[in-house]
């Protein structure tokens, strides 16, 4: 037999190898000095080390709560939690789940083609940083599986949940107008009239270290067969972050929801709210040898677009400045460049005819900021708001 | 990404679903002290313990793994990512507010026999080393220290039983070194 390894030998310490390889191990120490050693080394290792975390047994403190009073609880907490939908407040309702989507499958598509090693932290660089949103109209029956773009967005989710660290450097609060201002530098639409309630979303970061095996089985699931995933990307860390966010809400914004974010979402059936909100460009961090082209495209594949639709999209598209967020085509939405602010910005429109509030989203990003103005009313009344701005 | 989607409605345990408003109920009371237990053992905090392990069931009832089998399994890993999560994150806040000259009491150290105050220091210690190795080698180290045999940890990190003691060897390597090291710098000032 050859010389044990020191994770075999620590298995055997443990008695969780099977009976035969036991017997061998066993068998081999009683004839080398050298795995004996080895053997005793890691023993006594292991002995010191028990000692060190027996000091947080919690058998030596008071037990938690019985399982049945804790459930009344998570009762209580999953009550509260039902609320709390992280940025849910940038976007009015409909939105959210391309929101929640791209901002899924951007961690996901990162995951795709980090370099053949394994990137210390030091060789991170902040890759992307959003000078531009760019709307795609998907069809969600192109999605390989025939699920919804929204449903597939929640497979990811669920498959990706607990890999990903979220941090938030605060707790969002609500404040008046020159508190706001004075905690960071926000513009104000001068043309709105009435005194805005002002949300403050704290800064926060979302960070997830690859786990190839279960990206793998994600993308099994999702019935995709296009990329090849290389085995060095396995441990890489990526993170995401989020600036500070302020949103702004004027008019008869729902008073009675509990959540900035419920406000932005009522106003689909109140016709008087107009929300603004603006947040710092969002940043990524990856391994610098990332292949951003090559991970655009797959991102758009994963979507439903043909490889040759993807190319076609991602000649383009300035990846490593745009966020392209996916639309569900169902929507029916219409979508058109407008100059505002000195840029260049896209408003949407909810379809002609089908909507007589005339709603819109209207979102640009300047100086690294991302604005977004959601509201009723014309093309024009969208642009003399944003362009009020001080 | 988990972005915190939350609508229930939507969610695999929806109270229509009697069966599966069973199913959590049972993975509720089956693992909630397991639960508690290593996130206890991790932040030795009964209150901050049982916070995050509602945190955890949460996550559990909006979206639980598809296979009923591995629910145990993925409450492991995400009760122990989750722990050490809130560990780093409070161990970089102590040092922020050391950093900004804010009185913070750093070694808890409990009145009392001299055994009581040898084991709070070690408790200080571990939690200072767990906050500081690779998560995956702190979290092989929580989980075998829980109680966990190899085949359930293999489970909750996805990797194969027999990378177990591997992992768990150098992760016993890597803690020993930081621990001595801590225990240097403590003994020099």
């Amino acid at each position: 037999m050859t010389h044990c390894r020191g994770g075999e030998l620590r298995a055997y310490h443990d008695g969780m190898l099977d009976d035969r390889r036991a017997g061998q191990v066993r068998a081999h120490l009683e004839t080398c000095p050298r795995c004996a050693d080895l053997a005793r080394h890691l023993q006594e290792r292991n002995h010191r080390i028990e000692v060190w975390m027996g000091s947080t047994d919690p058998s030596l403190a008071a037990p938690p709560v019985e399982a049945a009073r804790a459930r009344h609880r998570f009762d209580e907490f999953a009550r509260r939690r039902k609320d709390k939908v992280m940025l849910k407040n940038l976007f009015a309702r409909r939105y959210r789940a391309a929101w929640t989507a791209v901002s899924v499958l951007v961690a996901l598509a990162i995951a795709f083609s980090f370099a053949p090693v394994r990137a210390l932290a030091g060789d991170l660089l902040g890759l992307f940083r959003v000078q531009r949103i760019q709307f795609l109209e998907i069809n969600p029956a192109q999605l390989s599986d025939s699920e919804s773009l929204e449903a597939a967005a929640q497979k990811l989710e669920g498959v990706l949940q607990d890999q990903v660290t979220f941090e938030m450097e605060g707790e969002p609060e609500i404040v008046d107008e020159a508190t706001a201002r004075s905690a960071l530098s926000i513009r104000l639409p001068a043309a709105l009239d009435g005194e805005p309630r002002i949300a403050l979303r704290p800064a926060m970061s979302a960070s997830m270290q690859i786990d190839l095996e279960r990206i793998r089985l994600l993308l099994s699931e999702l019935d995709y067969k296009g990329i090849e995933l290389p085995d060095s990307i396995d441990g890489a860390d990526v993170s995401i972050a989020f600036g500070q966010t302020a949103i702004a809400a004027y008019g008869a914004c729902d008073p009675g929801a509990s959540e900035w974010g419920e406000t932005v979402g009522a106003s689909d059936d109140a016709g008087g709210c107009t929300v603004f909100a603006q947040m710092p460009s969002p940043s990524v961090s990856a391994p610098s040898e990332l292949d951003v082209d090559q991970l655009g495209q797959a991102y758009l594949q994963l979507l439903g677009l043909s490889a040759q639709e993807a190319a076609q999209f991602s000649e383009r598209v300035d990846w490593a400045t745009t966020l392209v967020v996916p639309v569900p085509s169902y929507a029916s939405l219409s979508y058109a460049d407008v100059k505002v602010d000195g840029v260049v910005g896209t408003l949407i429109r909810s379809p002609r005819g089908s909507n007589s509030r005339n709603e819109y989203l209207l979102t640009w990003v300047k100086n690294d900021i991302v604005y977004a103005l959601h509201s009723v009313g014309t093309v024009s009344d969208a642009v003399r708001i944003a362009e009020s701005l001080q | 990404m988990a972005i915190s989607s939350t609508d229930t409605a939507q969610g695999a345990y929806p109270l229509a679903d009697r069966d599966a408003e069973q199913a959590f109920e049972a993975a509720f009371d089956e693992n909630w002290s397991w639960v508690c237990g290593i996130l206890y053992r991790i932040l030795w905090d009964w209150d901050d313990a049982q916070d995050l392990a509602l945190e955890v069931f949460y996550r559990l009832y909006e979206r639980p793994p598809r296979d009923p089998e591995r629910v145990k399994s993925w409450l492991y890993r995400v009760a122990s990512n989750m722990g050490l999560n809130a560990l780093r994150a409070r161990q970089r806040r102590r040092r922020y507010e050391q950093d900004a000259g804010t009185q913070v009491l750093q070694h808890t150290t409990a009145p009392g026999p001299a055994d009581q105050a040898e084991r709070s220091e070690a408790r200080e210690h571990v939690r200072e080393v767990l906050a500081h190795m690779r998560p995956r080698a702190a979290q092989v180290l929580v989980l075998r220290h829980s109680g966990l045999s190899y085949a359930e940890i293999a489970a909750a990190m996805n990797v194969a039983a027999s990378s177990v003691g591997t992992l768990l060897a150098r992760a016993e390597k890597a803690f020993e070194r930081h621990y001595r090291a801590l225990e240097g710098n403590h003994d020099t000032l």
